[in-house]
C-alpha cells in the first residue's frame, strides 16, 4: 500500500495539497486497476491525524506547499532525512510537519519511505494554485508512484 | 539603599504554549518585589471583526478565533444566538452538541497532556524526547487525540475550525453506519483512558498548597459543558447574563490582553477584584459529585482526591475529564437516531443573547446584541485564558516564593514556564508568549 496525503487547509496557497490529492482521485477513476494500491487522502491536522494516516504505508508521499527560499513555482522533493525541524522546542501551533516526522521517528512509526513534494510559495501565499502548478506537481507525483511500483517490467512500463 | 544591580535575561521561555509573551520578576533582598505577565500579542479584534456581519457568519468566524478549540467558540456563540432568537433546537441537537464538545475536550486534554505537559513532569525537552523514553504512553496519548479529532470530524465535517454547527442545529445528521464505526473506536479507548488517568496520578508532581477561588458552570444533574448556571468555590451562584454584575475585564499596563477579576459583591461595590480559576481542576473540584461512578472509581483507585489543592494536578483533572467525555459520547451515540431534521428553523429578531460553555480551558463568554435582520451590533468575548492571568500571575507569587529566589535564572525559568503552562494558556486566544526578565536588586 502506496499513500499521497495532501497537507494543507481550503486557504490560499495552503490548498495545493489537497488540490493535488483531488487531482489524483480524478484521474484514478480513469485507471482504477493502477491505481488500486494507493490511497489518496487530505490531511486537515499535523502530529497525531497525520501520523494515523501514514500507518501501514510502505511510501507516503506527502503534498505541500513549501517555503525553502528557492524561486517560487520551483518544484520540490525532500526525503524524509532532510526533513528537519527548524527548532526543537514547540508549541502545538507550532508542530508542524517536520516535528510530526520526528515524532514518528522516535516512535519508530513512520513508513519505510516518506518523500516531502511541494512547490515552492514564494511570499504570495494568499493566492491559490494554478491548475499549471497542481497539474506539474501532480504529475510529478505519479512519477514518484510509478517509480515505486513493483513492476515485472522496467519502471517506466508502469507509468500511468 | 542597596546597590541595584539588575540582570536581564532575553530567552524564548514559554515555547510550550500558545503563543509570546515575557514574564518579569523584580527580586530584591531575596523576596518577590514585582511580577508581570507580560503579553505581546495585540488584542484580537474579533469582537470588532464581528459588528455588521449577518448571524449567520458568526460561527464561521469564532472558530478562527483558536485552531485547538473552535468547537467552545462556535458552542458559545451558537447558544447566545438562539437565545436571542428565542429557538429551542431540541434533545437531539443539544445532546450531539454535547457529544461534539466531548470531541474538542479529547482532543485538546491530550494534546495538552502529551505534548506540553508531560515533557515538563518528565524531564524532557519536548514531546519529541518524551517519545524515546515513553513511547507508550506517548503513542496511547496520540490515539485519544486523534479519537476525539474524529469524533468532532464526523459532527464538524473537519477537525480544524468544523463546519457543521449552525444556529438551530447541525447542518447534517451523521448516518447510523458512521455513528456505529465511530462507536466501536470509543469503547475500544476506554481501557487507555483509564490508563491514562492512572498514569497522570502516578507522576512526580510538584507539591503546592494554595488557596484559590473557583468558577464553573454547573449544571444540576450533569457535568457540566454547554448549560448551567455561574458558580463559584465562594459561594456566587448566578445566571450566565449576570456574569458582568460579578466579573470584569480589566486593562493592565504591561498586558495587551484583559485581566478578568471576580467581584464576590458586585462590580459596582467598593471593593478589590479577585483573581479566580477556571478550567478542569476548578470544574472537577466544584462537579466531582456531577461525575459518574466508573469516571470516580478510577480516580478513587489512582490515589487522587477532589476538589484538591495542587494545581499541578490539572494534569489529573485534564485525565479525569478524558475519561468522562469519552464515556459521555458512548451513553450518547449508544441511543443515536437519525432525527426528521438536524435543525429547527431560526427566525432572526433584535435582541440581546448569552452564551456561556465550558471551553477545554474554561468558562467562555459571549454576549450578542442583534439588530431586527439578525445583523451583529456588538459582540464581547471573554476566552478563558484572560481569566486564568491575574490567577496564574498569583501562582507563581506563591510558587516561586516556595521554590526560592535564589536560585540561579536558568532554574527559575524552567520552574515559572512549569507553573504557566499548568494552565494550558491558550494565548492565541487571549494574548501570545515568553521571554524571562529578572531584575535582582
Amino acid at each position: 500500500m502506496m499513500a499521497v496525503i495532501g497537507v494543507g487547509s481550503p486557504f490560499g496557497f495552503d490548498r495545493l495539497g489537497w488540490d493535488v490529492v483531488d487531482r489524483l482521485r480524478a484521474r484514478a477513476l480513469g485507471a482504477p486497476m493502477l491505481w488500486s494500491g494507493v490511497r489518496l487522502e487530505h490531511n486537515e491536522r499535523l502530529g497525531a491525524p497525520l501520523l494515523a494516516q501514514m500507518r501501514g504505508a510502505r511510501l507516503v508521499v506527502l503534498v505541500d506547499a513549501v517555503q525553502t527560499g528557492a524561486e517560487p513555482g520551483t518544484l520540490s522533493r525532500l526525503e524524509l532525512d532532510a526533513v528537519q525541524p527548524l527548532r526543537t522546542r514547540s508549541s502545538s501551533h507550532e508542530f508542524g510537519l517536520a516535528q510530526t516526522l520526528a515524532l514518528g521517528r522516535a516512535l519508530g512509526e513512520l513508513p519505510p519511505r516518506v518523500v516531502v513534494m511541494g512547490i515552492e510559495a514564494g511570499g504570495q501565499t494568499a493566492r491559490a494554485p494554478t491548475q499549471a502548478e497542481v497539474a506539474r506537481l501532480g504529475d510529478a507525483v505519479e512519477r514518484e508512484l510509478a517509480e515505486a511500483r513493483p513492476t515485472r517490467g522496467s519502471p517506466a512500463a508502469a507509468r500511468p | 539603599m542597596a546597590e541595584q544591580k539588575e540582570v536581564r535575561i532575553h530567552v524564548p521561555v514559554l515555547t510550550r504554549v500558545e503563543g509570546e509573551g515575557a514574564l518579569d520578576l523584580r527580586v530584591r533582598d531575596g523576596t518577590l518585589d514585582g511580577l508581570a505577565l507580560r503579553i505581546f500579542e495585540p488584542p484580537r479584534l474579533f469582537e470588532k471583526f464581528l459588528e455588521g456581519r449577518e448571524y449567520r457568519e458568526v460561527l464561521d468566524i469564532v472558530a478562527r478565533i483558536c485552531g485547538i478549540c473552535p468547537v467552545a467558540y462556535q458552542m458559545s456563540a451558537v447558544h447566545a444566538i438562539e437565545a436571542a432568537f428565542d429557538v429551542q433546537p431540541g434533545e437531539w441537537v443539544r445532546a450531539l452538541r454535547r457529544v461534539l464538545y466531548c470531541g474538542e475536550w479529547i482532543e485538546s486534554h491530550a494534546l495538552h497532556i502529551h505534548l506540553l505537559a508531560a515533557p515538563d513532569f518528565l524531564g524532557a525537552e519536548n514531546v519529541i524526547e518524551l517519545a524515546a523514553r515513553y513511547p507508550d504512553e506517548v503513542r496511547r496519548g496520540l490515539r485519544l487525540q486523534d479519537l476525539g479529532n474524529r469524533i468532532i470530524r464526523l459532527l464538524g465535517g473537519r477537525s480544524v475550525h468544523p463546519v457543521g454547527v449552525c444556529a438551530g442545529g447541525f447542518f447534517r445528521a451523521p448516518t447510523p453506519l458512521e455513528v456505529t464505526a465511530l462507536l466501536a473506536e470509543l469503547r475500544a479507548a476506554l481501557p487507555d483512558a483509564e490508563a491514562l488517568v492512572a498514569w497522570t496520578a502516578s507522576l512526580e508532581l510538584p507539591a503546592s498548597d494554595q488557596f484559590f477561588l473557583s468558577v464553573v458552570l454547573q449544571h444540576p444533574d450533569e457535568y457540566p459543558m454547554n448549560e448551567g448556571r455561574l458558580v463559584s468555590s465562594d459561594g456566587l451562584e448566578i445566571a450566565i447574563e449576570d456574569y458582568g454584575g460579578h466579573f470584569q475585564e480589566l486593562h493592565v499596563p504591561h498586558s495587551t490582553a484583559l485581566h478578568s477579576l471576580h467581584f464576590p459583591s458586585g462590580t459596582g461595590a467598593e471593593q478589590i477584584g479577585q483573581p479566580y480559576l477556571v478550567g478542569p481542576l476548578a470544574r472537577l473540584n466544584l462537579n466531582w459529585d456531577r461525575l459518574p461512578p466508573a469516571v470516580q472509581d478510577v480516580v478513587t483507585r489512582s490515589g487522587v482526591q477532589f476538589p484538591n489543592r495542587n494545581m499541578f494536578h490539572s494534569i489529573v483533572a485534564r485525565a479525569v475529564e478524558i475519561h468522562y467525555a469519552l464515556l459521555e459520547a458512548v451513553r450518547i451515540l449508544e441511543e443515536y437516531r437519525l432525527p426528521e431534521s438536524p435543525a429547527v428553523a431560526v427566525t432572526p429578531r433584535a435582541g440581546v443573547g448569552y452564551g456561556c460553555t465550558e471551553a477545554p480551558r474554561g468558562v467562555l463568554w459571549h454576549r450578542y446584541a442583534f439588530d431586527d435582520n439578525g445583523g451583529v451590533v456588538e459582540a464581547t468575548i471573554v476566552p478563558p485564558t484572560s481569566q486564568n492571568q491575574a490567577r496564574i500571575e498569583q501562582d507563581l507569587r506563591l510558587a516561586l516564593e516556595a521554590y526560592g529566589l535564589g536560585r540561579p535564572d536558568e532554574e527559575l525559568r524552567r520552574f515559572s514556564e512549569t507553573v504557566i503552562r499548568n494552565y494550558d494558556p491558550c494565548i492565541s486566544c487571549a494574548t501570545h508568549f515568553l521571554r524571562l526578565h529578572v531584575h535582582r536588586g
